[in-house]
């Protein structure tokens, strides 16, 4: 039992880091990046074919970090400098990396790591797996939020959050909007990547087929977690939410499973649960719209969302 | 919202209490990456040895299809390390790598699997050193060359149509053309890199040979259906890898049958049981290598006459 | 300060739907002046105020600011010295963040963005100060997100972060077309303030006959992309709506 808890938490905490990096595009940016399901999958095979040749594994999970930044980067130009619409520059990096892929694989579609060190091999003689990938992988989320964290609240961050929010008015105040989007899709993507590093660690081999539906998966954990703290709160929270809607959601997949549900009903189940988490706010709103009083405070005429 | 949450992860607590008996029998966890004919045999062939030799009842077994999410074969391998199963069948490379990531103890016998060691599942073949050993599909590749010249002895070009995002069937072609290569033929090829590909592949390839050769590929396997209605109008010999791609419309093979495959992994199995260690038992390949199979109905509308020996080993599939 | 040369633009060129929304438009303007602008619709007022701000570029003729020409440089570098005020109030402001963060944003208009920290701990109190002269009791709430705030209050806070940095040209595009009546003249008045105590070059287009009157010290009026009447000082605050409609018209005939 504590097997499966212990196994649902480190899948989740890795794959926060993708949560964390969709957050940039979608939340953030307002843009909705496809380019996940490839850069994921080229962090992994970027990891793995660094350790398979010698590499460290903490440069080799680095390395993954920079392959994730590169797929944003072809994203980015694909957006912004061949004016293609967003959601078609994801798909066409997405499909273009499944070829990548399995170049930098060697023509491959599938490399092992499981007779290599990992990052995690450090611990994993004096603990259990799942408790050494949960340490490791918890360290790297709270140097991620941190660091996230303090970006959004420098100069340059609060424009990239100003772009995501008015681009026009990002502009009329000398912002620069072509070179927050890019920073916005090479930082996301770069997250994403990293993420992809520890999970082909993690899992013990890195494939080809890895990231299909993972920006599903991205999207389920980012509205859990929102739902769970309900928007409120600042940036940090916010952060965090992420973190806790990625682990919550894989424990609820992995619950769901130990109860007998066939795995082949698992994307109904997610659908289902993403659309009643998305519709529930609006249902709060319409409830308690009815049972507050009507005293209006002064100022407050329009709520914008 | 939140209170729904919480209402669900309580259920599911509650009912996985219920799901967690106690039991005395010995539990095999079995884990299979997704839905195909040859791992559903492999599955088949596996429980058939045990019931033959009086073990099924004897043990319980914990099936389960990872519908082919890598992410779920990392929960149901954690499932099975937090129940103490005694052994895990791990079908196909993916879902093997993923339990072994995992336990270094809980003996795994693997199938469906082509090469141990490219996975890095095993030390080498005869030596495994570790907890997994298992059956390899690999398919006789040589062997069905030969059966190509055999069944055509007018081939001059040998066509090779395969996806080359696939492992297994990389490694294939690349035995099929030293081969061919070996028999004085040449050869044409093909990739794909997912279903939709197909049709236009074979259509393309089929104008450019006398006979066709299909590996083990998961993707032309999958939409042997194309294949079939391409090399109809062509009257192509098509030789495949598999036993079940002939069923789906390939004309003839040679070699291994997925749920024979399981059936001798079963038979490892009842001795890793019985306390055999997995480290030091050899990699088996299908013994049973002299399998042909014939499509008699595409035969005939391809206008192919079988020859004398290999009547008995002509099959009609049902419709 | 400002000059426009032979500036013209016209959308589909070619087609059926061929509109020539300046022509050959020559205009300059001084330190110091408030102009306004007034027209019809298709008159190419708001075209003018784009070409100025940067969102489109003209067809021909150029845009010198303090004699450098401007014409061709993008959106965001211009905004180094020219601020501007949209008709739209949710335009003017990132709903999302604080009043303190947007003013933040403001103040480094035409400043090199670093990663240093977005608000400083010793601009707290000066931007409190700035919002302060609104007096809207906006001081108070600094760290409201901008979003439960009214379309009058966040146009006077528009006003205000277009204003923080003394830019060289302030455009006003409409500004308070889109606001009830009262606030309309709220802000109104407020532009009059801002613009005097920081004498700012001012370039207003409104639909307003009587505020494009009251307001500023020169005025155009624009009819088809040219600018056919223009008045200053005594000979435009001696006006009466009713006289500037009687113009309007002869105007309208005249080009018809």
């Amino acid at each position: 039992m504590s097997s499966i808890l212990l196994g649902a938490a480190a899948l989740g905490l890795i794959w926060s880091i993708t949560t964390l990096g969709v957050f940039m595009t979608y939340r953030v940016l307002d843009i909705a990046d496809l380019t996940v399901e490839g850069s994921i999958v080229f962090g992994a095979v970027t990891a793995a074919v660094a350790i398979q040749a010698g590499i460290h594994p903490v440069w080799a999970t680095l390395l993954a970090f920079v392959a994730g930044m590169t797929a944003g980067l072809g994203t980015a130009f694909l957006h912004i400098a061949m004016k293609i619409p967003s959601l078609l520059a994801g798909i066409l990096s997405m499909i273009a990396l499944y070829s990548i892929n399995i170049r930098v694989m060697g023509g491959s579609s599938n490399v092992s790591l499981l007779r290599r060190s990992t990052v995690f091999s450090g611990l994993t003689d004096k603990m259990p797996k799942n408790a050494a990938v949960i340490m490791v992988g918890g360290l790297v989320v709270l140097l991620v939020v941190g660091l996230l964290y303090w970006f959004l609240g420098t100069e340059i961050g609060s424009a990239l959050r100003a772009t995501g929010f008015n681009a026009q008015m990002a502009r009329a105040q000398g912002i620069s909007t072509r070179l927050m989007t890019l920073m916005g899709y090479v930082l996301a993507n770069g997250l994403v990547g990293l993420s992809g590093g520890l999970l082909g660690q993690y899992m013990g081999f890195a494939d080809v087929q890895m990231g299909t539906g993972s920006i599903v998966i991205a999207l389920a954990s980012l509205i859990v977690g929102e739902v769970i703290f309900a928007r409120k709160g600042g940036l940090l929270l916010s952060l965090f939410s992420m973190v806790l809607g990625s682990v919550v959601y894989r424990i609820i997949i992995a619950m769901v499973l130990e109860a007998g549900m066939p795995a082949s009903d698992l994307k109904l189940f997610t659908a289902i649960t993403v659309a009643l988490a998305l519709w529930l706010p609006h249902v709060k709103t319409k409830w308690s719209g009815r049972r507050k009083n009507n005293a209006t405070t002064e100022g407050r005429c329009e709520s914008v969302e | 919202m939140r209170k729904v949450i919480l209402a669900i992860l309580i259920l599911s607590l509650v009912l996985v209490g219920v799901a967690c008996s106690k039991n005395d029998k010995p539990v095999i966890g079995i884990v299979q990456i997704a839905e195909h004919v040859a791992l559903d045999q492999s599955y088949e062939g596996f429980c058939k040895a045990l019931e033959d030799n009086q073990m099924l009842d004897k043990v319980e077994l914990d099936f389960h299809n990872a519908q082919g999410d890598m992410n779920n074969l990392s929960t149901i391998a954690d499932r099975f390390v937090s129940k103490k199963v005694d052994m895990i069948l791990a079908i196909a490379t993916d879902s093997a790598q993923a339990v072994a990531g995992k336990t270094k103890d809980i003996p795994i016998l693997g199938t469906a699997i082509t090469s141990y060691t490219v996975a890095g599942l095993v030390d080498s073949d005869e030596v495994p050193g570790g907890n997994v050993t298992g059956t390899s599909d690999m398919n006789p590749v040589a062997a069905q060359v030969a059966l190509i010249q055999e069944l055509v002895p007018t081939v001059e070009v040998i066509g090779l149509i395969y996806n080359s995002g696939e492992d297994n069937s990389v490694l294939q072609i690349r035995m099929a053309k030293e081969a061919i290569e070996a028999l004085g033929l040449t050869c044409q090829e093909i990739t794909v890199t997912n279903t939709n590909d197909v049709t236009q592949a074979v259509q393309s390839i089929v104008t450019k040979c006398d006979a066709l050769y299909i590996p083990t590929d998961n993707t032309l396997a999958a939409a042997m259906a194309q294949v079939y209605s391409v090399t109809l109008e062509s009257k192509t010999p098509t030789v495949c890898g598999a036993d079940t791609m002939v069923y789906d419309g390939g004309l003839a093979t040679m070699g291994i049958s997925y749920y024979d495959l399981g059936y001798q992994t079963g038979l490892m199995a009842i001795k890793v049981l019985a306390g055999e260690s997995t480290a030091t038992m050899p990699i088996q390949y299908a013994s049973a290598s002299d399998l042909v199979t014939i499509n008699g109905q595409v035969a005939e509308e391809i206008g192919f006459v079988v020859p004398e020996n290999y009547v008995d080993s002509v099959i009609y599939p049902e419709a | 300060m400002l000059q426009l040369k032979g500036v013209a633009k016209a959308w589909n060129k070619g087609t059926v739907n061929e509109c020539h929304a300046l022509k050959q438009l020559d205009l300059s303007v001084d330190d110091g002046q408030f102009l306004t602008v007034i027209g019809g619709n298709g008159s190419g007022k708001s075209t003018l105020l784009n070409i100025v701000s940067g969102l489109y570029v003209p067809d021909a003729g150029n845009v010198l600011l303090d004699g450098e020409d401007i014409t061709e440089m993008a959106e965001h570098r211009r905004a180094r010295w020219i601020a501007r005020v949209f008709q739209d109030p949710l335009l003017g402001t990132a709903a999302g963040m604080t009043i303190e963060e947007n003013l933040a944003l403001a103040a480094r208009r035409g400043k090199r963005r670093t990663l240093a920290w977005g608000v400083r701990r010793d601009e707290k109190l000066v931007l409190r100060d700035e919002v302060a002269r609104l007096g809207l009791g906006l001081e108070d709430r600094m760290g409201s997100k901008i979003g439960v705030l009214s379309g009058g209050q966040r146009q006077a806070l528009t006003l205000l972060m277009a204003a923080l940095e003394r830019p060289r040209l302030l455009l006003l595009d409409e500004h308070t077309a889109a606001l009830d009546p009262k606030t309309a003249t709220a802000v109104l008045t407020l532009t009059e303030t801002i613009v005097e105590d920081y004498g700012l070059t001012t370039l207003m287009v409104t639909h307003s006959l009587p505020d494009a009157i009251k307001v500023g010290n020169r005025l155009i009026m624009m009819e088809e992309g040219e600018i056919v009447f223009e008045a200053q000082g005594e000979g435009k605050s001696g006006l009466s709506a009713g006289e500037l409609l009687r113009l309007f018209h002869q105007a309208e005939s005249l080009s018809a």
